[in-house]
């Protein structure tokens, strides 16, 4: 029994690590948006963006994942994941490649993994020299 | 998107057409009961039923279609008269319906007929059929109206049915009484729901459409209303004429367009109001009572989210006017009303919005009742009670976990009450009010909007965003300048007021609650919002345009905050937070407490008739003291450090003058002052007999109705009282400014003399109130009974009285005895009985005092502004 199914994955870089996420959760990349700030929100949930007339929240990952807090650059991505609950998008450093991973070479997470991240990953992918965090959508982009 | 396949589309379409097939009947049906047969109905009825038994068989629904089957053929007896109607036919044909619903629900819900056995019913009917109009009365096997489906589950023979009828037949009317013929003679009946008629007749101009395709249409819609923004800004800039009239024009189709979908959503609110008579006939047989249900503006319509939204709403309070509006029938004839209570249940436009009245005649809502209930089952305490007026006792009923019935039922007593319906109304954009007269009934109104997705809202800006405010929560909008920001804001116990043409209006500034920085300003705009009867300003740093918006539903994450109703895209393509009214109310803290006591019961004259608004504050060592506010000319927080001592007394510049301030400790016995409070902020009561004079008190708590004074020894009092559960003295300002600050009680009227007038009142709480007013407006007043009245005169007789104020009670009507006493002598009649012209209300306060004033004891400038 593998933790995840074997297919295709969309990569991210954020604070130098790289996480991945099924690629048929994810609608689309968008450049810096502006964004609405919700006064009250929070922390996590930068503001919300308007995507052809859905309004989404743009999810923090960094203060969400307790990484440490960078400015802002302009250069930012967003990335728009399908959930349960609507489009969410999140904020990423860069996009990375597209893997096609087999579900076996998934790993529990280990032990030694920040407590920032633990509960945002399910598992990870060593792939050569460098190693891949699943994230868990659901576990970013919904209500704790 | 629609995932219908040609089976799921004719079972829906089955569904549909018998619902609504079902619908008509039970009307039918309910109408007949009512004896108000319609030409056709039989007719009708007899359709509907060989439709439904023709599609459910199609579609292989065996047990609908039998019992459709049998249904159809009574119906078809009774249409061609081989059979004459009984009322018992009807009877059953109603459990007809009920089971028909039930087996087409569970078609719908789980895609089979479930388990449910109507075998029975089908034996009923089969046997009124045989029996035709032989039938011996007794011998009718009217079924009991419990569910058909507690039937036994094999199929009995419909002899066994026979033979084992029911043995509670005597809750049925005797089914010898030949209902009335459905003759066309009813023509009175017919006239009166031509809506109906029209509402059933489905000519060839319509089409059903999937709900589903309706909803994705109005989101494009939405869309559609969105881009037209945008395109409108676009094209301002761009000054190209060709380019803005063709932005013109599609301004002009989106509305249009806008206009024509909303139509195709909108739903008559017959579909809530037609339940209700089958409703309240099913609730009036359990409670056993009797009521008669009217019915007016079925035809108004509504978009259909909407009707949706009201539908439970309403049944529930159908549900209460029966359970404990409308009396049981001994009761109503006890008290002179017609045996059958009435309900009355009313639709109307209201320009953009839609007013749904349910009105009933029952026996109102008894304040008294109420406030005990609260207070038992820990909604309010007893001392909030206590100053709690009728109407805001009333209210209490949408307070959570309230429930007036004194036994619970299983009607209505569940745990659920008002505030879930006040809850659902508000949700979907509403606002719910109740009127109540105790012994006349109770009328309970909901003001809808007519469309939910979108809406025309106001937006403004604040910080550095923009926030939109639906248009229905808004009243009205006010710019205060610098000059009256600090003229006009008052600030009760640190909260800021400002009063609205003499109404306490509470202000929550939106930045702080937001917790986001607003620039330096130097005037304020305040939006004043509504809730229901509760209303507010929300201070916002600016105001901008209105734009129709469209509501869209927030994540999770941020929808669990209660200041936002939704977000929505603006004409720029940037998006805006939907501020909720209600939920900022309440995080503001000012949703139940602050918005009623100062609103309703502030110092507005709905007040109750012998209470006086009075400005609760404590001063020496944390003594509680009240001033009417009617006294009050300004409430100022001042630095402490700008009081000044001159030739031994504290003055204040104060807007161009010197302002004497005094302290209530240097003549009253309540301790010496406090320290100065570490924020150096001393607070102020500014009253004005002539000149200005500053009352510097330790802490401004609130204000309050106040009744019931009781006298007191203290000197520069009028008496005390008990509020907040704490005594608290009532102050004679106007006797403590003449005593510390001579100089600021106006010369017109003469400092030092005071008119004096004697007061002869029965009632101690009303003579109390009075006299407390006539001293708070600067009269020396002497209080006494009717029969002392001659005694106070005489024995006054070297210091004279400079007028009578006497209550002319019937049979206490001292007035002749003052005329013979002391003729020429000013006399003012009070009564309570309004009908005694010559008097003035005793409740009239204002009156009495210009009634001295007009009389020449009393000169107007001496009064307190």
């Amino acid at each position: 029994m593998s933790i995840a199914e074997s297919g295709q994955w969309a990569t991210f870089f954020l604070a130098k690590e790289q996480f991945a996420v099924p690629v048929e959760d994810v609608q689309e990349v968008l450049l810096s948006q502006p964004l609405t700030p919700v006064p009250l929100a929070p922390a996590q949930i930068v503001g919300l963006l308007n995507l052809r007339g859905a309004i989404m929240p743009a999810i923090d990952l960094r203060t969400r994942l307790k990484f440490e807090q960078v400015a802002p650059s302009e250069y930012q991505k967003l990335l728009v994941l399908k959930t349960n609950e609507g489009l969410v998008s999140i904020v990423v450093d860069e996009i990375g490649d597209v893997f096609e991973l087999a579900g076996e070479g998934w790993r529990p997470v280990p032990d030694t993994l920040e407590l920032g991240h633990r509960d945002a990953v399910f598992g990870i992918f060593p792939l050569d020299g460098q190693m891949l965090l699943g994230l868990k959508t659901h576990a970013v982009c919904a209500d704790e | 998107m629609s995932n219908y396949n040609e089976d799921d589309e004719i079972k829906q379409l089955f569904v549909d057409e018998s619902l609504e097939a079902l619908q008509r009947v039970e009307q039918l049906l309910l109408e007949a009961e009512n004896g108000q047969a319609r030409a056709n109905m039989v007719d009708t009825m007899f359709r509907d039923m060989h439709t439904i038994k023709g599609t459910s068989a199609l579609l292989a629904y065996e047990k609908t279609a039998s019992l459709a089957h049998a249904a159809e053929d009574l119906m078809s007896r009774l249409r061609d008269k081989s059979i004459t109607a009984r009322k018992d036919h009807f009877q059953h044909m109603v459990q007809v319906v009920d089971a028909l619903r039930q087996l087409v629900e569970n078609t719908r819900d789980h895609n089979t007929e479930g388990a449910l056995d109507f075998s029975t019913l089908v034996a009923t009917l089969r046997h009124d059929l045989e029996l035709g109009d032989t039938a011996p009365a007794e011998a009718a096997p009217a079924a009991r109206p419990s569910p058909p489906a507690s039937a036994p589950a094999t199929t009995p023979t419909p002899a066994a049915a026979i033979a084992a009828p029911a043995p509670t037949v005597s809750s049925a009317p005797a089914p010898t009484a030949p209902a009335p013929a459905p003759a066309p003679a009813h023509a009175p009946a017919e006239a009166a729901a031509p809506a109906q008629a029209e509402h059933h007749t489905e000519s060839d101009g319509t089409v059903r459409v999937n709900v589903g395709v309706l909803d994705k249409l109005m989101n494009l819609m939405g869309e559609l209303v969105l881009a037209r923004n945008q395109m409108v800004q676009l094209v301002k800039a761009v000054h190209d004429p060709q380019a803005q009239a063709a932005g013109q024009r599609l301004s002009i189709v989106t509305s249009d367009l806008q206009e024509q979908i909303m139509k195709t959503r909108m739903q008559p609110v017959a579909r809530v109001f037609e339940k209700i008579p089958r409703l309240v006939r099913d609730l009036a047989q359990q409670t056993g009572k009797r009521v008669a249900v009217e019915v007016e503006g079925t035809a108004t319509e509504l978009d259909k989210a909407l009707v949706e939204a009201i539908r439970d709403p309403i049944m529930h309070i159908v549900r209460n006017s029966i359970d404990h509006g409308i009396e049981r029938p001994d009761v109503r004839a006890q008290r002179n009303k017609p045996v059958t209570g009435r309900l009355l249940l009313r639709a109307a436009h209201e320009g953009s919005t839609v007013t749904i009245e349910v009105r009933d005649d029952g026996g109102g809502i008894d304040p008294t009742i109420v406030k005990r209930v609260a207070v038992t089952r820990g909604v309010i305490t007893q001392a909030e009670a206590d100053r709690m007026s009728d109407r805001e006792a009333t209210e209490l009923v949408f307070r959570p976990g309230f429930s007036t019935a004194e036994k619970v039922t299983n009607l209505s007593g569940r745990g659920v009450g008002m505030d879930v319906v006040r809850t659902h109304v508000e949700r979907a954009g509403g606002m719910v009010e109740l009127e109540s007269h105790l012994g006349k009934g109770t009328t309970i109104r909901m003001k809808m909007p007519l469309t939910l997705a979108i809406i025309p809202a106001l937006l403004v800006r604040d910080g550095a965003q923009r926030f939109a405010i639906p248009q229905a929560n808004l009243l009205e909008l006010v710019y205060l300048d610098e000059e009256q920001t600090r003229k006009d804001i008052e600030y009760v116990r640190g909260a800021p007021i400002y009063r609205l043409r003499g109404e306490i209006l509470p202000l929550v500034k939106l930045s702080p609650l937001l917790r986001h920085q607003t620039q330096e300003q130097q005037g304020v705009n305040i939006v004043v919002v509504a809730i229901g009867a509760r209303r507010y300003g929300l201070v916002v740093e600016a105001i901008q345009d209105t734009e129709e918006i469209v509501i869209k539903p927030l994540h999770s994450m941020i929808k669990k905050l209660p200041c936002y109703a939704g977000a929505t895209v603006l004409g720029d393509g940037g998006v805006a937070l939907i501020l909720d009214v209600a939920g900022i109310a309440s995080m503001a803290g000012i949703e139940m407490k602050g918005a009623q006591e100062f609103g309703a019961a502030g110092v507005t004259a709905t007040a109750d008739e012998h209470t006086q608004s009075m400005l609760i504050f404590t001063a020496g060592e944390n003594a509680r003291c009240a001033v009417p506010v009617s006294m009050l000319a300004r409430l100022e927080q001042v630095d402490a450090k700008t009081i000044e001592v001159v030739a031994g007394g504290e003055v204040l510049q104060y807007r161009g003058e010197l302002m004497p301030i005094i302290r209530p400790e240097s003549a009253l016995p309540i301790g010496s002052p406090p320290p100065m409070p570490e924020d150096g902020v001393q607070q102020l009561l500014v009253f004005n007999f002539g000149r200005p004079v500053g009352l510097a008190v330790s802490a401004i708590l609130d204000t309050s109705e106040v009744d019931a004074t009781h006298p007191s020894d203290v000197p520069m009092t009028l008496g005390k009282a008990v509020v907040f559960s704490r005594t608290t003295l009532i102050v004679d300002v106007f006797a403590l400014v003449r005593q510390l600050a001579p100089g600021c009680v106006s010369s017109s009227g003469g400092p030092t003399r005071r008119p004096r007038v004697l007061l002869a009142d029965e009632v101690d709480a009303m003579r109390a109130s009075l006299a407390g007013f006539l001293r708070a407006s600067g009269l020396d007043v002497v209080e006494t009974t009717s029969e002392a009245v001659v005694r106070e005169l005489r024995n006054h007789s070297g210091r004279q009285f400079d007028a009578v104020v006497a209550s002319v009670a019937k049979g206490k009507d001292v007035s002749v005895q003052v005329k013979q006493e002391q003729p020429g002598l000013p006399l003012v009649c009070v009564t309570n009985d309004a009908t005694n012209g010559a008097a003035i209300k005793r409740v009239e306060r204002e009156m009495v005092l210009e009634a001295l004033v007009a009389a020449g004891v009393f000169a107007k400038e001496v009064r307190a502004s």
